[in-house]
């Protein structure tokens, strides 16, 4: 491709492009926050350093995941940056790299897609005529800026940009550099392809799949096709099967470690793409959820899915408009054909709205293992489709210009260029890279850094304990909020983590699998457990940034939004909470930022050896029971993987199956809300009821979807009505469902009565499907609870929609009055589901085996609240040692366990009633004789039950309503045959309808009876609440109407912890476990040395487990073909290694003691290359058989003394093995990048020469 | 032979009518995009494969399927102007996508 005159017009606008994005950001301004941070761009080196090269989770406790795919590119950058830093440009090595990558978005998109459409149309159209050369230039600039241009790809993220965002440009440019080769079969094309999937290899690796095979199969298909059949030239498959391979060794690196981790069954990345939980919950469910709101008329028309059609979007209609009229103009164009086949077929994955049939295909698709990744498939095709389109519009736009007078290609020239020019404004004026943060006060997402931060970020890279932090204020999704110099704010991963090299707890989520009980403790001011929690998880410093700018006003929801409800919600309060915390001493980098050292005897460093072993069947929560071990040093095991050899330690937890207990977070109060079409008068409406019928025959064998699915269904019929009430029929006789062949019947489910029967049979059906199911009696039972309270609600609704009904008859709504209340109440009075006395809780006790001994239980009674406690165990009595609790543990009766089964037992204690007085507030009147209230309500006729005011209903306020509790509440009714209405509220629900008290709606129900009846509700209050409201309203038609009340109580519902303590003859020796000095040489790699090891001990390290983690003896070989292949690999790639890099040369130094001095830490590294990287290839791992979860989350390995062959003193190196193929493989991409590169030189050199 | 004849003569009658047996059908696809509620497949593929067959039958080119696709677009056009997004403009849009297929394979088989 030469460079001509024509061509110096696309050339000037690519260069414009390519500098305009240096203008967005002033000097020192970076845009790094969002989910996938991009603090790369600010700190290239440190990222490469401590986060690109290895497959570890810098964050919380930590895990694997690979993150090496952006090597190439992070190299770059880092190369760059420093570059920069040294020629000292005004706008700062992060600006300038920042505007860079954008540029390079723009104007490569552009001159791609302008050649591109150039060779497409060029060949179609001779170039004979300048007319025509001028045409072609023309389109082929326009379908350039139609590409960067379009709404899909403005709004596609600019701000926070993942670094998959360059598909912008890559895309154009593979398939140019693609097409070249198909159509020219020069090497030179070829060898630049491969070069740039090294450079760019995040766009082929694993993480950038969706947009990988959304672009790159069907470009294929298409190059293949437009190759083979228009163009005539044979296609070089040679060239392609060698460039294949090229490809692959390039790619290397992170491709065979990532295919290596999804095919290893049992890992995280496996079970995402093949098990059927994430393919549904995380695949089906998020497509079937957002493709409603995809709209195929907004995909047409090349415009942003899911935004606001403005006026200027209409404009956007030019554009199919063209690509018709060329149809109408010119027959013989074969690649306009192939192009627009091809922009059919994304448009129609990218919108998935093309008929019911295609969406029906379009969800089978899921059931392909992988295919989930395209769940938020209309982003994920976007790209394709926006580029296909660009392709078919610049081919039309040729032959419109070329069939149509010069004043008619200026007026739509013109119009086009006005439409993209308005369109494109807010991009060229950098709108997009400033934007605000997400639900925050007008706060920009660009930063210029503070200098204090920056020191802060020194401290945390150089404090020189291996330890973790723990940030305030907390947030959600767990990111740092940082006010940048300018106003702006950085809302993103915590950079202690990715650019400091130290582990970071920033919010709820990196709390994990503590969170819970994190900001319950923190609630609560439980800091015996936070201390506990600290040590656990390896803390040694709270960070916490006290600046009000990023707490409070600026920021009232996002990022903190959950977590707020349980922490202080002022930065005053976070104040106040920290020095709560056990720390010694403070650091602060001005004003803002503080560290707080937790105190040496609360730290329990990285790796310890355990001083204390307990066995349990639920270590999680059981190490925070510190009433049975005092150790600070304590390794918690599960009984599911190892038991005590000597019975000593071993505590069982009881199983809770009261069916209550399945309710606890409002299960039962969730409201399905089904989207209705189908009208039921409708022919085919006869098919949706086959269907419906079909996917619960499908479900029958899934225990949690089927009852889902049936709930769902009956809401289905209550909203049917809701929808169609004033087009059904009534019927007036008993309804039968028509049989296949009786179409002249199917008239008849548009009926009030065909709905009814349907209900009925739907809630019989799913009752007899439970009884049946071979699960648990509680589960059962929890499941009618939850049936029940759907017919309450639809009671409710049905009646409310009865009351709006058009009457057709006189009579017709006194008919259906009468029919829905019979149903209803017989469906209510047939579900025999009467709630458990409180008093008496449910517990299974599962022994595990050959555990067979005498027992201590042991009842938690943290808050000594409960009252008369016993235990009755299968008929036997367990009486308290003490009535009072002692430390928050109540001590029973010895009981001998004999027998290896389930044993059942049921905890009895006294329940008080929360309501001490019934004290009504209402309009109103009340009389209260002996116990009975006797509430008179007032003019309620039509009420609207949304909103209680003093005039509507009889209101008791529950002001001792603790948070996050399970309460039963229960009263005896008489309303003398009036409909009343009782509701539920809670001062902080998140769900309901907010009423004049300030409380929201919980639950509602429908009471009538004439004579008393007993009524039952369960709910559990929000995590802060405040307080609860009872309301009785009147529904009835009549003016007043009377409600009498007794017996109301609101108890609440508790389900303690009881454990039984195997007893052991002998008291537990204390253990002596070996001194140890750890080191750690970068993330994946730790040297620790044990002195003094005589016993069995245990070696606990504070990291998420991982069956890859493993120790090994680096003094003994593994005597097995791989082991002398892989010693083999390792001494010649030491060899190599040596020949450029020497191993560390710092001397071994203690930096820090803890635990007494039992355990030290030597001065750490970070060396990700050195000639003793390969010291462990073909080398023992030792224990492996002995490697356990310990206290719930981190690795435990009980180390034997024949393991070590018996030495006392010795070194162990801990390593994530995985890492290993990492080091196999990147020499393989390094190598063949090194090749390749001087081959594509050379290639540039020779075709120089050629052309002199 | 009886068979025959009929067919022959629905033929004709088919031919005869061509005008307005095309009208019916352009006018059933306007009906159904104006039509309340939201797309029905039974209508959609009903009225295609009429379509196609006419196509066959009537020898209609490609050039009236793209001119009718204009027509459906400024239906679009309009639909979304004052209705937005609704059901009424995307069953304009399922069309459209219908008919610049089936203007595309025309084209196709017309070179």
């Amino acid at each position: 491709m030469k460079i001509s005159k024509l061509n110096l017009l696309p050339l000037l606008i690519a260069i414009i492009l390519f500098l305009i994005p240096f203008l967005w950001l002033r000097p020192g301004e970076m845009d790094l926050g969002g989910d996938g941070n991009r603090l790369y761009f600010y700190d290239p080196v440190s990222y490469l350093q401590l986060h690109t090269p290895y497959n570890i989770i810098p964050t919380g406790i930590g895990g694997d995941s690979i993150s090496y795919y952006a090597l190439p590119l992070v190299s770059l950058f880092a190369v760059l940056g420093y570059i920069v830093s040294i020629i000292h440009l005004f706008l700062g090595p992060a600006t300038l790299l920042i505007g860079m990558v954008n540029g390079m978005k723009l104007s490569i998109a552009f001159i791609s897609c302008y050649f591109i459409v150039k060779e497409l149309f060029t060949y179609e159209y001779k170039l004979g005529k300048s007319i025509v050369k001028g045409i072609t230039e023309i389109s082929a600039i326009f379908a350039g800026l139609f590409y960067i241009f379009s709404p899909i790809l403005i709004n596609s993220g600019w701000d926070k940009a993942i670094l998959s965002h360059i598909q912008i440009f890559l895309n154009p440019l593979m398939f140019l550099l693609l097409l070249r080769y198909f159509t020219t079969h020069k090497t030179l094309y070829l060898l630049g392809l491969l070069l740039v999937t090294f450079i760019f290899s995040l766009n082929f690796s694993y993480a950038a799949a969706p947009a990988f095979f959304a672009f790159y199969p069907l470009s294929f298909l298409f190059l293949f096709l437009y190759t083979k059949f228009i163009r005539k030239i044979r296609i070089p498959i040679k060239g392609l099967i060698v460039g294949g391979v090229v490809a692959l060794l390039l790619n290397a690196f992170h491709i065979f470690p990532h295919v290596f981790n999804i095919l290893s069954f049992g890992g995280d990345v496996s079970s995402s793409v093949f098990s059927d939980q994430t393919k549904f919950s995380r695949g089906l469910d998020y497509f079937t959820g957002i493709a409603p709101s995809v709209k195929a008329s907004v995909g047409l028309l090349n415009l942003a899915q899911l935004r606001d059609i403005v006026l200027i979007s209409l404009g956007f209609f030019i554009f199919p408009a063209t690509i018709l009229l060329s149809f109408l103009f010119n027959k013989k164009n074969k690649t306009r054909l192939l192009t627009g086949a091809f922009f059919l077929i994304v448009t129609f994955f990218a919108t998935a709205s093309i008929t019911d049939i295609g969406f029906n295909f379009y969800k089978t698709l899921f059931y392909i293992p992988g295919f989930k990744m395209f769940r938020n498939f209309f982003a994920q095709w976007s790209f394709a489709q926006v580029f296909f389109y660009t392709l078919l519009f610049g081919q039309a736009l040729g032959i419109v210009l070329h069939h149509t007078k010069k004043i008619y290609r200026i007026l739509l020239l013109s119009f086009i260029l006005t439409i993209l020019s308005i369109t494109a404004w807010p991009l060229m004026i950098g709108n997009f890279t400033n934007s605000i943060n997400w639900l925050s006060k007008e706060i920009s997402i660009v930063i210029q850094m503070d200098p204090q931060y920056e020191e802060a970020l020194r401290f945390v890279r150089e404090y020189p304990e291996d330890a973790k932090i723990l940030s305030f204020p907390l947030t959600g999704p767990s990111y740092h909020v940082v006010a940048g110099k300018n106003g702006g704010a950085y809302v993103g991963p915590p950079m202690f983590s990715y650019i400091a090299g130290k582990n970071d707890f920033a919010g709820y989520e990196s709390l994990f699998p503590f969170n819970e009980i994190f900001v319950n403790a923190a609630k609560k001011d439980n800091f015996l457990l936070i201390q506990k929690l600290l040590s656990i998880l390896n803390i040694k410093y709270i960070f916490y940034n006290s600046d009000p700018y990023i707490y409070g006003e600026n920021f009232l929801g996002f990022p903190y939004d959950y977590v707020k409800a349980f922490l202080p919600e002022t930065q005053e309060g976070y104040k106040s909470f920290i020095e709560k915390f056990p720390i010694n001493k403070a650091v602060s980098f001005g004003e803002k930022y503080h560290f707080y050292k937790i105190s040496e005897n609360i730290f329990l460093p990285h790796i310890f050896t355990a001083t204390d072993t307990l066995y349990t069947n639920d270590p999680l929560n059981f190490q925070f029971v510190h009433q049975f071990s005092n150790e600070p040093r304590l390794a918690v095991f599960d009984t599911d993987d190892v038991l005590p050899q000597d019975g000593k330690g071993l505590f069982v937890e009881t199983n809770n199956t009261n069916p209550l207990s399945h309710l606890l977070k409002n299960e039962h109060l969730h409201r399905h809300e089904p989207y209705i079409s189908s009208k039921l008068g409708d022919i085919y409406y006869y098919l949706s009821v086959y269907k419906e019928k079909i996917h619960l025959w499908r479900l029958r064998n899934n225990f949690e979807e089927y009852p889902n699915f049936s709930f769902f269904y009956l809401s289905k019929r209550i909203f049917e009505i809701s929808k169609w009430k004033d087009e059904m029929l009534i019927l007036r006789k008993e309804w039968k469902e028509p049989k296949p062949w009786e179409f002249y019947a199917w008239y008849t489910y548009n009926s009030w009565e065909a709905i009814f029967a349907r209900y009925e049979k739907s809630a019989s059906d799913l009752i007899i499907w439970v009884n049946n199911s071979p699960s648990s009696n509680d589960w059962k039972k929890a499941v009618f609870i939850k049936l029940k309270e759907q017919f309450y609600q639809h009671h409710l609704l049905v009646i409310t929609n009865i009351k709006g009904y058009r009457e057709k008859k006189i009579g017709d709504r006194d008919y259906l009055f009468s029919y829905a209340n019979k149903t209803f109440r017989n469906l209510i009075e047939n579900l025999d589901v009467h709630i458990d006395d409180p008093s008496s809780i449910s517990y299974t006790l599962p022994i595990p085996d050959d555990q067979l001994s005498d027992y201590d239980p042991y009842l938690e009674d943290a808050q000594n609240q409960l009252l008369e406690p016993f235990i009755d165990l299968e008929g036997k009595r367990l009486s308290p040692l003490k009535e009072q609790a002692k430390d928050g543990m109540i001590e029973f009766d010895t009981v001998r366990i004999n027998e290896q089964k389930q044993y059942a037992l049921q905890l009895h204690i006294t329940q008080e009633n929360i309501i001490n007085k019934v004290q009504w507030m209402s309009s109103g009147q009340v009389k209260e004789e002996r116990e009975t209230s006797e509430l008179e309500v007032y003019h309620l006729v039509g009420n609207n039950n949304a909103k209680i005011t003093q005039d509507t209903g009889i209101v008791q306020k529950i002001t001792n309503w603790k948070p996050k509790t399970q309460y039963l509440i229960t009263f005896d009714y008489l309303t003398q045959g009036d409909d009343f209405i009782f509701s539920l509220y809670d001062r902080a629900y998140k769900f309901g309808l907010k009423n004049s008290l300030g409380a929201n709606l919980m639950l509602q129900r429908l009471l009538n009876s004439n004579t008393w009846k007993n009524h039952q509700a369960i709910v559990t209050s929000a995590p802060d609440t405040e307080y609860g409201v009872i309301q009785f309203s009147g529904n009835s038609e009549k003016e007043n109407s009377e409600i009498y009340i007794k017996n109301l109580s609101v108890v609440e519902i508790v389900y303690p912890k009881i454990y039984f303590k195997k007893v052991s003859k002998d008291q537990k020796a204390p253990t002596n476990p070996p001194k140890i000095i750890f080191k750690k040489i970068n993330p994946t790699k730790y040297h620790i040395q044990v002195f003094g090891a005589k016993e069995q001990y245990t070696l606990v390290f504070l990291e998420k487990f991982n069956k890859n983690w493993k120790l090994q003896n680096p003094e003994k070989n593994t005597e097995n073909m791989r082991g002398n292949l892989a010693r083999l690999y390792g001494t010649i790639s030491k060899y190599i290694v040596s020949l450029f890099i020497k191993n560390s040369g710092n001397e071994d130094k203690i930096v820090a003691s803890h635990l007494n001095g039992d355990v030290k830490e030597s001065n750490h590294n970070n060396i990700f290359l050195e000639p003793n990287t390969s010291e462990t290839w073909g080398k023992d791992a030792i224990a492996e058989d002995r490697h356990f979860y310990v206290n719930g989350y981190a690795n435990g390995w009980n180390i034997e003394p024949l393991d070590m062959d018996g030495k006392e003193n010795y070194t162990l190196i801990l390593e994530m093995t995985t890492q290993k193929q990492f080091y196999l493989f990147l020499p393989i991409s390094l190598l063949t990048a090194i090749i390749l590169f001087i081959v594509f030189v050379v290639n540039i050199f020779k075709k120089h020469e050629k052309n002199l | 032979m009886m068979i025959k004849k009929k067919l022959t003569l629905l033929s004709v009658f088919f031919k005869k009518n061509e005008s307005s047996i095309l009208t019916i059908m352009f006018l059933s696809i306007v009906a159904d995009i104006f039509f309340p509620g939201a797309s029905n497949d039974i209508r959609i593929f009903s009225i295609t494969t009429i379509y196609i067959a006419s196509i066959w039958f009537y020898k209609i080119k490609s050039r009236a399927t793209f001119i009718f696709a204009l027509f459906i677009l400024a239906i679009m056009f309009i639909l979304l102007l004052f209705t937005s997004t609704s059901a009424n403009t995307e069953k304009a849009a399922v069309w459209l996508f219908f008919l610049i297929a089936i203007g595309i394979f025309q084209q196709m088989r017309e070179r």
